[in-house]
């Protein structure tokens, strides 16, 4: 065995391994500084991952393969911990919680996160998930004295302990017809079976398998946990689950059912297209009358999963190209949006949208962030979010599905709706008289600042990231 | 049949049942609420003092860290059964999972996990 | 083809397939949060039996991918059981009630 290939994954579970013994080391007022700790954790994973092969090469007996589509999980995840670490010092330190506990399971988190994406066997991609998935439940709930955060860490775990276990079920089924657990070794006994008659059972595995990673990533109709988590979860929490969670979902579908399924490809694209409708109209109808922006948001996302899902419908080349691309904007906008969030209850203020009223003059800059972040999310031009859904529908018509498109497009009308009525607020509606102004401390600015630089920069000059996302999609199969 | 079309019609049915039973689930559960029926056990003699008075807390806590730990420990079997096959490597491997077990112990033991009183 | 037992595959597909829908209806059913997660680790125990029994029968060489997938299973299930209680005790302390129906205070 070689661990050489895994380095990034090793650095991140040790530097969260160090963190908890750190814990019990450095004494309380002082724990501000593990934040540096985890941050330059991940800074080192990331620069690790940079240096692994991007080859295809496998490693760790045939469970890991190292392709540019690891490459740019990695980097996805590692970015969407780093700015929830930015984000959640203060947060956490704020609600008089265990600093280093919480970025510890950050790290865990996303080391099975990462795991996932660069899992060639379904063995480790469970472990991943699994890792990624108790962690956050614990991260979902890790605000003990208030009973929303309770309530939205037990429903989460009870819904994705759910999932794991109908996922779970599926992949017994795979392995019982296939024999195997390596992904391209099902993708090739999934053909032999067909011709010996045992697709049946292969076909209910995998459909398992799908309904349990829809629930992961909040489809409809799998969604209903998702609005109670996000809403009760601290809110770097919230932004985690939409990011990375979302994301991994995103990666294991990729990983398990374009390659695992790509032999038999053909109408279940349909079907996915369904569902992406499904998803992205339930999720934004929900959405326009919601009073709490949080689970506003989490509509949203489930929205935004429902427009992702559509390129994986298409699963054209240009249709994953198109998904990552959109995967590496949502980051920069959800998070973004989130972070404004935190910092706003940092400084005491509540989570109805009634009380974002005056933001526009009690704090113009935060105002102004939230806007451009709504903006990104509706799909106005210069922003990612308008990158995003323009490579969609492009991939969406040229794959030849054409009604995907109109799907998307009549999707952001909708959404006009719900992001309005945030702005109306914020710009329009007088200021409450005992508004106090808001401040902000480091990590917090840094955070706005990357997640702002990093969606207007995807917006304008998305050249960068679509060559990365395009080389990334090719030959995942 | 061929392939992709039994996967589509897998995938309608997968959703139709999910559906239904989503519905169905709803129309069921709702009538039938009774304290019998929320009740940890449905027979029998109900656990005594029900969930009023408080249970120390440290029990529950030293029983979810016996599962954790007791339960991991099945990672110790299979390379108990190719001990000699896996050689310097395995047990190499072997002791850094070891470790990464004994971080979580003497977290929990520092945080005081592991006091009775 | 029988085990040694001199029982089919059929036959633990079947226990398997039993335990999953039995776990699945309890999970769904139930209000009692014990009593969903005890649905829940019914289902990933169905999962075991489903795997031990094909890593018995699939062709020569590919058991002991089974054997050992149902290995990490189990030792996820523990982690997700332990994780799993705290959380309902955290609630049962602050609510008086793990009923899950009586947990909601988000609406919308």
């Amino acid at each position: 065995m070689n661990f050489g290939t895994v380095w990034p994954e090793i650095i991140l579970a040790a530097v969260g391994m160090a963190l908890i013994l750190l814990d019990v080391i450095v004494p309380k007022q002082r724990q501000r500084a593990l934040g540096l700790v985890a941050v330059l954790g991940m800074v080192g994973s990331g620069v690790a991952a940079a240096f692994e092969p991007r080859n295809g090469a496998l490693a760790l007996g045939g469970m890991i393969i190292l392709d540019p589509l690891s490459l740019f999980f990695r980097l996805l995840f590692l970015a969407g911990a780093l700015l929830v670490t930015l984000f959640s010092v203060d947060y956490i330190r704020g609600k008089g919680r265990d600093l280093a506990e919480f970025l510890a399971l950050v790290c865990f988190a996303t080391t099975g996160a990462m795991i996932l994406a660069i899992s060639w066997n379904v063995v480790s991609l469970f472990v991943g998930l699994e890792l990624l998935s108790i962690s956050a439940y614990v991260l979902a709930g890790f605000l003990r004295d208030e009973p929303k955060s309770n309530e939205a860490g037990l429903k989460y775990f009870l819904n994705g302990a759910l999932a794991s276990s109908v996922l779970l079920f599926g992949l017994s089924l795979v392995y019982g017809v296939t024999g195997q657990t390596g992904i391209p070794e099902i993708a090739k006994a999934l053909v032999t079976a067909q011709t010996q008659g045992y697709s049946t059972v292969a076909l209910m595995g995998l459909g398992m398998v799908l309904v349990g990673l829809g629930f992961k990533i909040a489809a409809v109709p799998f969604h209903l946990w998702a609005p109670d988590a996000y809403e009760g979860s601290p809110t770097p929490i919230a932004g985690f689950l939409s990011v990375v969670a979302e994301g991994a979902g995103i990666a294991a579908i990729i990983r398990l059912v374009s390659v695992a399924m790509g032999p038999l490809e053909g109408s279940w694209g349909v079907w996915l297209g369904a569902l992406s409708i499904l998803t992205m109209t339930v999720g934004n109808v929900t959405a326009l009358w919601q009073k709490n922006i949080k689970r506003m948001l989490a509509y949203s996302s489930v929205a935004q999963v429902g427009y992702i899902l559509a390129g994986l419908a298409v699963g054209t080349t240009a249709g994953i190209g198109a998904v990552l691309f959109y995967l590496a904007a949502y980051l920069f906008m959800t998070m973004g949006a989130f972070t404004v969030i935190a910092s706003l209850s940092s400084a005491g203020q509540g989570n109805e949208i009634s009380d974002y009223a005056g933001l526009g003059v009690r704090s113009p800059i935060l105002a102004v962030l939230l806007t451009i972040f709504m903006a990104s999310l509706l799909g106005i031009p210069a922003t990612a979010g308008f990158m995003g859904k323009l490579s969609l529908i492009g991939a969406a018509v040229h794959g030849g599905m054409a009604w995907l498109a109109v799907g998307i497009a009549v999707n952001s009308a909708i959404s006009v709706a719900y992001y309005w009525l945030v702005a109306r607020t914020m710009w329009l509606d007088p200021v409450p008289e005992k508004a106090e102004p808001i401040r902000r401390s480091a990590e917090l600015g840094a955070a706005l600042v990357v997640t702002t630089v990093g969606t207007l920069f995807l917006g304008i000059l998305p050249q960068v990231v679509f060559f990365f996302a395009n080389w990334a999609s090719v030959g995942i199969r | 049949m061929s392939a992709y079309q039994a996967v589509a019609v897998y995938l309608g049915v997968v959703l139709v049942v999910v559906l239904g039973i989503t519905g169905v689930i709803g129309r069921l559960r709702r009538p039938k609420r009774t304290a019998a029926k929320t009740a940890a056990y449905e027979c029998g003699v109900s656990p005594a003092p029900g969930l009023g008075p408080r249970f120390p807390v440290r029990f529950y806590l030293v029983a979810m860290l016996f599962v954790v730990l007791d339960v991991e420990a099945i990672a110790f079997y299979p390379w108990g059964l190719r001990l000699r096959a896996l050689g310097t490597r395995g047990l190499l491997d072997m002791a850094v999972f070891a470790v990464v077990l004994a971080i979580g112990y003497a977290h929990v033991w520092k945080k005081g996990g592991l006091d009775w009183r | 083809m029988p085990g040694a037992s001199g029982v089919p595959l059929i036959g633990y597909l079947i226990v398997a397939a039993a335990m999953f829908c039995i776990g699945a209806f309890t999970a769904l059913r139930r209000t009692n949060a014990i009593m969903i997660l005890m649905g829940i680790e019914l289902m990933l125990n169905a999962v075991n039996v489903n795997l031990v029994a094909f890593s018995r029968f699939v062709p020569a060489g590919n058991g002991a991918r089974g054997q050992v997938f149902a290995l990490f299973v189990l030792a996820v299930a523990a982690a997700e059981a332990a994780v799993g209680l705290a959380m309902v005790i955290i609630v049962s302390r602050r609510r008086d009630t793990i009923d899950v129906d009586h947990i909601n205070l988000m609406r919308g």
